[in-house]
């Protein structure tokens, strides 16, 4: 357990993986249960803090933790894009990746949507860093074939 | 549909925003590590005394009234504003020979601006690549806002040298991000100037770094830097504009050339612009951190330009002798009329001024002289470069 000691750099790590963790699980557990799954990480993360500070990929490994401690649902799981708050994005996104197979939707979030490294990814998903880049290459050109992307400007 | 995988990436990045901040947790990060250390030791002495372990429930079940969700309310979707709209993407490179400093983060992000003229109010949006956003909303003009509204964190990098001699960022994410005016200009002879104003058209075909073809406009400067209590050093920069056939900028690139110490760039690339549709409370303030406004000065002696700014003083090369020499005896003549266009008597001063002219603003030089010739009106982009040379050049 952490010490008084530890609070500056406790406080220095929850600013530092707030928002890329919030981001993630956003993608991955229902929206009304996402702050719940980022307070779990972060209490396991106080409870373990000697282990995770020195974690080389906190983050991949507190959103397995987010994951495993939040309700499993379906219900309410990725909305797609509304189209009020952003019209300029397409429709059709949403159905499409909900679509992708869970593995590849994973690594589309987390590399495309979220910014994650592939080494964040694969500690995340507990896979290896080319098989993220495996799923990203498949899931990318099914979402340009379904979506009808082209490469035109 | 995207356009391209650039544009899916950006709206899937603009999906996850979205998300999360319908999820953003009630309180301060302060709060949520406070929260999360008093779940965690909930948790641990439960484990460790078993006595306490209704205590230590009724603290984690306390804990998650902290983590309340709060999901963005919608607008009234039945009330929805037709705005202009523009989108960006901005990149920035920086190469230093020297003990290089930065702030911020992030070296490209992306840049959005709803513009609605009705009601005078813009809102420009920096997405940056970990998702956290930048809003900043102005009223009553872009340039000269009668109030500035601020949300958000800038995250992106100023870099340059710790002795201050360089820097670059030349996006300011607290102004008014679009490319191309969402607003009338305010028609005060103040420095609001574009491409048209500042460069000359390059001969030849141009595409822009998407490969879209483009007329391209570039303005150089060349001098020598004069920071405060250092040696001065060389410095060449080129600003280009690329404009497609309908006026649009669609890519601005800017580069700073610093002999032995730097080769900066910066390039803002548009990639979606037109009118949308967004819910009435889109430029709603509430929740955003008030600036006082920007007021428009009263003479262009006071004048501060909004867009790109630069972070190296520049003194330009003074032209050659017979060029200003040519220069200050067509002022002498009396040829230039009060509109500021040329009398036929001018044509003699003006071919003088093309010979003596150095070759960065001949093709400038003899645009203008051909107009004179031909008793019509000067090409505004020549004529602009070439009284901006004049005076950057010639005089001081």
């Amino acid at each position: 357990m952490a010490t008084g000691s530890h609070d500056d750099a406790y406080a220095a790590f929850v600013v530092a993986h707030e928002v890329s963790l919030r981001r993630a699980l956003a993608g991955h557990v229902p929206l009304d249960a996402v702050a719940d799954a980022v307070a779990e990480a972060f209490a396991y993360a106080w409870e373990h803090w000697e282990r995770v500070a020195v974690m080389e990929r906190p983050v991949g490994y507190l959103f397995r933790v987010a994951q495993s401690r939040s309700r499993r649902r379906a219900d309410g799981l990725l909305p797609g894009p509304d189209p009020h708050r952003l019209p300029d994005v397409e429709p059709g996104l949403g159905p499409a990746v909900r679509a992708l197979p869970p593995q590849q939707r994973s690594v589309v979030w987390l590399v495309v949507a979220c910014g994650w490294t592939y080494g964040e990814t694969a500690e995340a998903l507990e896979i290896t860093a080319s098989s993220v880049g495996t799923h990203l290459t498949r899931a990318m050109t099914r979402l340009r074939s379904d979506l009808g992307v082209t490469n035109d400007a | 549909m995207p356009d391209h995988d650039t544009d899916l990436e950006r709206q899937l990045r603009a999906w996850a925003d979205d998300l999360s901040d319908q999820v953003t947790a009630k309180g301060s990060v302060v709060e949520i590590t406070s929260a999360a250390r008093r779940r965690g030791r909930a948790r641990y002495l439960a484990v460790a005394v078993a006595v306490l372990a209704i205590v230590a429930v009724a603290a984690v079940l306390a804990t998650r009234r902290d983590y309340s969700v709060r999901v963005t309310t919608h607008p009234d979707t039945a009330r929805t504003l037709t705005v202009e709209y523009e989108r960006s993407e901005y990149r920035q490179t920086a190469h230093f020979q020297c003990t290089p400093t930065v702030n911020g983060h992030f070296d490209r992000w992306t840049v959005e601006t709803w513009g609605d003229r009705t009601g005078r109010r813009w809102r420009t949006r920096t997405t940056y690549p970990d998702g956290s956003t930048r809003d900043t909303i102005f009223t009553g003009s872009p340039w000269y806002p009668d109030a500035r509204y601020l949300r958000g964190k800038v995250l992106g990098a100023q870099r340059g040298c710790t002795d201050g001699r360089v820097g670059i960022q030349l996006f300011d994410s607290d102004d008014v991000g679009s490319m191309n005016p969402m607003a009338d200009e305010p028609g005060d002879g103040s420095l609001i100037t574009g491409y048209a104003e500042n460069g000359v058209v390059v001969p030849g075909d141009h595409r822009d770094s998407t490969g879209r073809p483009a007329t391209l406009y570039r303005a150089t400067t060349g001098g020598t830097s004069s920071s405060e209590g250092l040696l001065p050093v060389r410095i060449d920069q080129t600003s280009d504009w690329y404009v497609d056939q309908h006026g649009v900028l669609i890519e601005a690139v800017s580069t700073s050339d610093i002999a032995g110490l730097s080769h900066t760039e910066s390039v803002q690339t548009l990639v979606a612009r037109g009118t949308r549709e967004v819910p009435a409370d889109w430029f709603s303030t509430a929740g955003y951190e008030r600036r006082p406004g920007r007021p428009q000065p009263a003479s262009c002696a006071d004048c501060h330009p909004p867009g790109p700014a630069t972070t190296t003083t520049v003194k330009a090369d003074r032209a050659p002798d017979a060029y200003c020499d040519a220069v200050e005896a067509l002022r002498q003549s009396g040829t230039i009329a009060a509109d500021g266009s040329f009398t036929p008597d001018a044509v003699p001063y003006l071919e003088a001024i093309a010979k003596a002219s150095p070759p960065d603003i001949a093709p400038a030089q003899q645009a203008l002289l051909d107009a004179a010739r031909a008793g019509t009106p000067p090409p505004g982009t020549s004529a602009a470069d070439t009284t901006q040379y004049w005076a950057a050049h010639c005089t001081g």
